[in-house]
């Protein structure tokens, strides 16, 4: 009971605070810092399934969650069409090529047993295979790139509805953790930390550095929301309406019509950020709610911890 | 003649550049494998810890040349090196006296370390920031090239120029001269075979009358003589500024296990293995092949393996391959 009541003191003391932002600054703000805390609180879970119950240490968590935003981007956006004519194939052509290399080095892992020779011949084929990639991807990537660079400049997406960016990017970073368990569940626990961080490093860099594939690092603005933009918001009827209703009390202090207006649009403004970030809320909520059933599950199962295991 | 300026050409951009680059990260790589091969910890401060040993050498050159005390050709810098290693000291001291003696004598295990040493390299990374600030410094004073391009072209008549920077030089020879001391210290000194032997098997040195305080004492000494160095010459080679410090921590932790973690030649070798391949692959060998194939066969593209982008991932992607096919590394040191 003690430690509960710990817990409960924790958790209203925080929310006392947010509740406290939002009094002296304004709503905006605390529903963002709770939001934040949402999507940490999501983070913070994962990486307690991941090192508390299993034992596995995993500075890389960036790099996994930049896999998400790189789903995001691929599922949500619309594809950019001369970008895909000017470039399309080749890029196609060196996904088919990586594939490829992959199934080949796949074909000789299988086939010839553990060698110096079978080494060299990986070596040879992986070395060969990223010339070729280089060589038929660069006139590609080239003209992808001057499509309209300041708009677009990359392929784009899928133009899908971005809550399925969702599963995709679980796939990304299942493939992710699928690699970097082969590469390197055997280290002992803190070199595993540096494997994960190198590992979730070099997935960055990619991402950074491809600029065909998500701008790199320039900014992609009007990714497709779950949530209505505050814009679109702040001419609906019915949100109007319903600001109106709630500010009833404040608006009826203020005789003349025309200031009137202009407060009831102030309060449509601020409103419509407060509502779209409740909207968001929820949805993190409800992601958190389903990620702590998912850990309290696994803690039933009692993996058992093994960070000295090899 | 072509394959002569083929060589220099090589030379000038592939060879000496990596040859400086490689030293920097050998200092580092030494450093990392010593705290783990004595005091058993990855230490993720070992960015940090150079930056902060660079920012008192920076300290103590811009006094030097306030009061006008130079090493004519030479940067000051040199000069404020064994200073910046007494402070540099004292403040390995400090914190591990403070941070790291508490969980060495709980006998934690070495993730829990490894936590700690991240909120050292945080703690750490504050106070550079706080004292020097986050922008880019350059320190270097004196000769800056010892061979110009200009002038290595007139004295060869060649077509390619082969330019040494003097704090290449520098670096090639002050690496070369730490790490032998270091070894000779190891090897033939009583104090360095005792710290071999507390690294081999800590138990039975301690049976044997070793004295653990000192020998840890000792340890974080020697590591701030590698930090400072190692931070001093590379921020003279390029510049300083403690974010470009943090993430050279990668490539050092690459080449510390590449070489083999918990020996040191290993690890000195490790680092030129790093920045060798990290230089070789990213280079754009058009013009090389221009001078060496005939003209016919002159290349189009830039002939490069990988951007220059992704130098950091080179390093990462040899320490993956380590890993999977060695991994107790090129030079056989502890297995992971």
């Amino acid at each position: 009971m003690r430690k509960n009541l710990n817990v409960i003191a924790a958790y209203s003391i925080m929310m006392g605070l947010i509740i406290l932002v939002g009094i002296f600054q304004s709503w905006n703000i605390a529903l963002s810092i709770f939001n934040l805390c949402l999507i940490s609180a999501v983070m913070t879970m994962g990486a307690n399934i991941q090192w508390g119950y299993a034992g596995l240490i995993n500075f890389g968590i960036m790099g996994f969650t930049a896999l998400g935003g790189l789903a995001a981007v691929l599922i949500s956006v619309n594809p950019v069409q001369e970008a895909w004519s000017a470039g399309g194939t080749n890029i196609l052509l060196s996904l088919f090529l990586i594939i490829g290399i992959v199934l080949a080095v796949r074909f000789v892992l299988k086939r010839y047993q553990k060698s110096k020779i079978r080494n060299y011949i990986i070596a040879v084929i992986i070395i060969s295979g990223i010339i070729i990639i280089r060589l038929v991807s660069e006139p590609g990537i080239e003209a992808i790139e001057e499509v309209n660079p300041a708009r677009t400049g990359f392929l784009g997406g899928l133009g899908l509805p971005i809550i399925f960016s969702w599963i995709v990017g679980a796939f990304f970073a299942g493939g992710l953790a699928f690699v970097i368990g082969k590469v390197a569940l055997g280290l002992r626990a803190d070199y595993l930390a540096i494997a994960t961080l190198l590992i979730s490093e070099i997935v960055i860099a990619i991402i950074k550095h491809e600029d065909w594939l998500t701008r790199g690092v320039k900014n992609v603005i009007g990714l497709k929301r779950p949530a209505p933009y505050e814009v679109n918001l702040q001419e609906t009827e019915w949100f109007i309406n319903l600001v109106e209703k709630f500010n009833s009390g404040k608006l009826a202090l203020i005789s003349d019509i025309t200031e009137r207006q202009v407060a009831l649009n102030q309060f449509v403004i601020e409103g419509s950020s407060v509502f779209v970030k409740l909207c968001y809320s929820g949805l993190f909520f409800s992601c958190c709610d389903y990620s702590f059933n998912l850990n309290s599950e696994s803690s039933l199962l009692s993996l058992g911890k093994n960070d000295e295991s090899y | 003649m072509d394959f002569l300026n083929a060589i220099i050409l090589l030379l000038n951009y592939i060879f000496v550049p990596a040859l400086a680059y490689g030293s920097q990260l050998a200092i580092g790589a030494i450093f990392v494998t010593l705290i783990y091969g004595i005091l058993r910890f990855a230490n993720f401060a070992t960015g940090d810890m150079m930056s902060f040993g660079t920012m008192i050498a920076i300290l103590f050159t811009w006094y030097f040349q306030s009061i006008g005390l130079s090493l004519g050709f030479l940067p000051t810098a040199l000069l404020a090196i064994p200073f910046a290693i007494l402070f540099m000291g004292l403040y390995m001291l400090i914190i591990d006296n403070f941070v790291f003696k508490y969980y060495r004598l709980n006998k934690s295990p070495p993730v829990q370390l490894a936590m700690v040493s991240i909120g050292v390299m945080f703690v750490t990374q504050a106070v550079v920031r706080i004292i020097i600030g986050p922008s880019d410094r350059r320190f270097f004073d004196g000769e800056k090239f010892l061979i110009k391009a200009n002038e290595f072209k007139e004295m060869t008549g060649l077509n390619e120029g082969l330019a040494i920077k003097s704090t290449q030089v520098i670096t090639i020879v002050v690496t070369l001269i730490l790490v032998s001391t270091l070894f000779w210290f190891l090897n033939k000194t009583k104090t360095g075979k005792s710290m071999r032997a507390y690294s081999d098997n800590e138990d039975l040195a301690l049976l044997s009358g070793i004295d653990p305080k000192r020998i840890v004492m000792i340890t974080w000494m020697i590591a701030a003589i590698l930090a400072t160095i190692g931070g001093v010459l590379y921020g003279l080679d390029k510049s300083f500024k403690p974010f470009t410090y943090f993430n050279n921590m990668l490539p050092i932790f690459a080449a510390a296990i590449v070489g083999g973690i918990g020996n040191p030649f290993g690890a000195f070798l490790g680092g030129y293995v790093i920045a060798f391949s990290e230089i070789l692959l990213t280079y754009a060998y058009k013009k090389f092949f221009m001078y060496v194939l005939p003209e016919s066969m002159e290349p189009d593209g830039l002939i490069q393996l990988l951007s220059t982008d992704y130098k950091f991932a080179v390093s990462f992607s040899i320490l993956v391959i380590v890993l999977l096919y060695r991994p107790s590394g090129i030079f056989k040191g502890k297995i992971l």
